[in-house]
């Protein structure tokens, strides 16, 4: 005779087996990101601040687009960059853009925009992309390489830009491009956007930038370090989470791509593993419950 | 002789760097400035040198490996030299599938190597998340508020108050503490700062501190 009692079912839910939830996740990760369905998202207060700083630029302003991109980072912060970048571009020769990057994987993912352009909803190209939007290429946008020494490098180019950056992605001595005869230093610098992970990263620009020259800082941060950026908000930086940020941005520029992708994954994902939790500890109250009453 | 060069030494060096570098910061003096932007400059090249280095000591280390045939590591430190020795010469040599070849082998098991936490994340927040008193249930609704804020699809299910919420939670409650933070670590760093100018912390020199 089996005389082993049956776990109630407020037990049972609090022992599921991970392996329902994460296969479940992963058929709703895969499937998301082959059939991205732009999931409703509403905008942000923070990435909407963002857009607003961006669009009320003024014509001539010198920005700095600062990506932070390594493998880690790439799915969360790619929709947002590329999103930031043509809401830059669409201003046409009005804005002045010099792309720098203090990750040594960052060239290489910045060059997948120009790669793999219908990925991340760009018009095509490098070429193609600066002619659809009026940009010239040494004139009003240059890209630069990656830039050594963390913080130091970060105060070597605020003091001489030239000294850390001699040449372009390129190879084109920085003195023979003309849009860097109006950047020296970083007081030439108005606005500086930054998409990255690190938040040790963030502070030492904040410090060598934003605290000496007082340029505006546009944070994209990643979910990982995104609330431990909440004391330099709103004064020193404005900021938003990456993920985010990126389904949003794309929203507010019109069209889906990478960013609405990934924010379908997550937002599921995340909504699945709220769900659990509380499945589990009203399994777990309940179970209390019943114990008193015996 | 050989106790100046390991121990005053650098005590020295580093504390007349220090002077120069935070006298600049208060002081327009040309030559205090030239000789901080020389010593940033030298920082900067270090900071690319020492990667240098350290590439020298990982080829030393797993070449010695693959001539002792170690055991469950020969095989693994020849791929490691191969892959090394491969993206540095096609580096320098600038080939144009550099960097796909790089963000393909490299990035794509790199990104995968990230994503797989988030079935680690799955079942340690149903496993761990399971709270018996008011400060946890506090605990537990910041983080659902915060992740669902965050989340594209959280605002769109639970309307606008769950993305203010979780900014108030960030912005108010989240900033007062890290700011608190933030000012304690950087009495921290003066205090430690100035321990290492008056050679009073050795740790940095690679003693004993005190």
């Amino acid at each position: 005779m089996n005389t082993t009692e049956k776990p109630s079912i407020w037990k049972q839910v609090q022992q599921i087996p991970i392996w329902g939830p994460n296969l479940l996740a992963v058929i709703l990760i895969i499937v998301l990101q082959l059939f991205p369905v732009g999931l409703p998202a509403g905008i942000s207060q923070q990435t909407r601040e963002i857009y607003n700083a961006i669009e009320e630029l003024p014509a001539g302003t010198m920005v700095i687009f600062h990506h932070q991109y390594h493998a880690g980072n790439w799915g969360e912060l790619a929709g947002a960059g590329s999103a930031i970048l043509q809401q830059l571009f669409r201003r046409g020769s009005e804005l002045d853009i010099v792309v720098i990057t203090q990750s040594s994987s960052g060239p290489a993912f910045f060059d997948l925009y120009w790669s793999e352009p219908e990925t991340y909803g760009l018009p095509g190209n490098r070429e193609e992309t600066l002619e659809h939007y009026g940009k010239t290429y040494g004139e009003d946008y240059v890209e630069f390489g990656y830039l050594t020494g963390m913080e130091s490098g970060a105060r070597l180019i605020a003091d001489d830009f030239y000294a850390g950056y001699p040449n372009d992605i390129f190879g084109t001595p920085v003195e023979d491009i003309p849009l860097m005869s109006e950047l020296k230093t970083a007081a030439d610098v108005d606005t500086m956007i930054i998409l990255h992970s690190w938040e040790a990263y963030n502070k030492f620009w904040l410090r060598q930038w934003q605290g000496r020259f007082g340029t505006q800082f546009l944070v994209i941060a990643s979910g990982l370090v995104y609330p431990s950026l909440s004391p330099y908000y709103p004064n020193q930086q404005l900021y938003t989470a990456g993920l985010r940020a990126s389904g949003e941005y794309e929203a507010l520029m019109g069209y889906t791509s990478i960013g609405a992708a990934f924010g379908d994954s997550f937002s599921l994902v995340a909504l699945m593993m709220v769900l659990l939790v509380v499945v589990g500890n009203i399994g777990q109250y309940m179970e209390r419950r019943e114990g008193k009453k015996r | 002789m050989m106790s100046f060069v390991r121990r005053e030494g650098p005590i020295i060096l580093t504390g007349v760097i220090a002077i120069i570098l935070i006298l600049r910061e208060f002081i327009s003096f040309a030559p205090l400035n030239s000789a901080g932007g020389l010593i940033v400059r030298f920082a900067t090249l270090l900071g690319a040198f020492t990667t240098g280095i350290a590439t020298i000591a990982l080829v030393r280390y797993h070449y010695r490996h693959v001539t002792r045939r170690t055991s469950e590591q020969w095989y693994l430190s020849a791929l490691l030299i191969i892959v090394l020795v491969f993206f540095t010469v096609t580096g320098i040599m600038k080939v144009p599938w550099y960097n796909l070849m790089y963000v393909t082998l490299i990035g794509r098991p790199f990104g995968a190597n990230w994503g797989i936490m988030t079935f680690f994340l799955i079942s340690a927040s149903y496993r761990a998340f399971r709270v018996g008193t008011l400060e946890a249930y506090a605990a537990l609704l910041g983080w659902a508020v915060v992740l669902l804020s965050l989340a594209p699809l959280g605002g769109f299910l639970f309307g606008t108050s769950i993305s203010s919420l979780g900014t108030f939670i960030v912005n108010v409650v989240a900033a007062g503490s890290f700011r608190g933070f933030v000012v304690a670590a950087a009495l921290g760093t003066i205090i430690f700062g100035l321990r290492v100018i008056l050679g009073m912390e050795r740790g940095a020199f690679g003693g004993e501190s005190g």
